[in-house]
């Protein structure tokens, strides 16, 4: 299996996990959610910039192919990114644990907020749909890592999925 | 050196968005989601938590399990629908295909005759 597939799957799966703790906020608590938040940020960093390549690609198809999953797949991931985004940025400017132990007071207000609340739920549904339309791939790849099948792309270049 | 250059176009589509999000907060459409103190129920939405609450003191309150599991039933039962509803297209596509490819040698086998 492709180093990129195995760094893909592992990386992939640790920010659905750490975004379905951190979106739980009762029970991360404030400290822990500020954190993991900041952590879900640079590994999201990271994600979409190992997958920009998939992003240009796509951007550039966009157009001149028919509608079909590739472009269903690039609407939910752009809609995901912004949305993702918009949680992160506004949860810093809303944030009283974690910029204030890096030494930045943030001037709290109601519409970081509610954009902070609005931006998770609708990242909840983005996520599912962002997962789901990969299934596949999560699975070959998750039967391989077990020691079954024989995945070969990452889902955003497996096209055929 | 592709990573750099690929991070760095990233970057830049993050400061669009955020720039886009200062212009929200300046026009009357703020309003739509500019309501800090609004109590919301379910997994994630910590309003009251986020005024300062107890709930926001705490580091992994095990009490309050039940809204992770909140949190992965919401997620699950989603991918869980989209996943029905992609292999029910495909199951479709199939049975379409399926039949056309019938159609296609019937009327093979017709012409032959």
């Amino acid at each position: 299996m492709p180093r990129h597939t195995k760094i893909d799957f592992w990386l992939d799966l640790a920010l659905l996990i750490s975004f379905v703790v951190d979106y739980s906020f009762s029970f991360t608590g404030l400290t822990v959610h500020e954190w993991t938040g900041v952590g879900l940020g640079a590994s999201l960093l990271v994600h979409v910039t190992l997958h920009w390549d998939w992003v240009l690609r796509t951007t550039k198809k966009l157009f001149t192919t028919p509608a079909g999953r590739e472009k269903l797949r690039w609407v939910v991931d752009l809609l995901l990114l912004g949305a993702m985004s918009l949680c992160v940025l506004s949860g810093i400017m809303i944030s009283r644990s974690a910029m204030s132990a890096l030494g930045w007071e943030t001037n709290r207000d109601g519409f970081w907020t509610g954009l902070h609340t609005t931006a998770a739920d609708i990242c909840v549904a983005l996520v599912g749909v962002h997962v789901a339309l990969s299934w596949r791939w999560v699975l070959t790849v998750g039967r391989r890592l077990v020691g079954k099948g024989s995945p070969t792309t990452s889902p955003s270049t497996a096209s055929a999925l | 050196m592709k990573f750099l250059r690929h991070f760095a176009a990233l970057l830049g589509v993050l400061g669009i968005i955020f720039a886009l999000a200062l212009v929200w907060k300046h026009t009357p459409l703020a309003s739509l989601i500019s309501n800090g103190d609004r109590q919301q129920s379910g997994p994630g939405r910590g309003q009251p938590q986020f005024a300062g609450g107890p709930a926001g003191g705490h580091v992994f309150g095990f009490a309050n399990l039940d809204d992770l599991a909140q949190s992965i039933a919401v997620l699950s039962a989603l991918i869980a629908g989209v996943v029905i509803i992609d292999l029910r297209r495909r199951d479709r596509r199939r049975e379409s295909l399926t039949r056309a490819r019938a159609i296609a040698q019937q009327r093979i086998a017709a012409r032959a005759k």
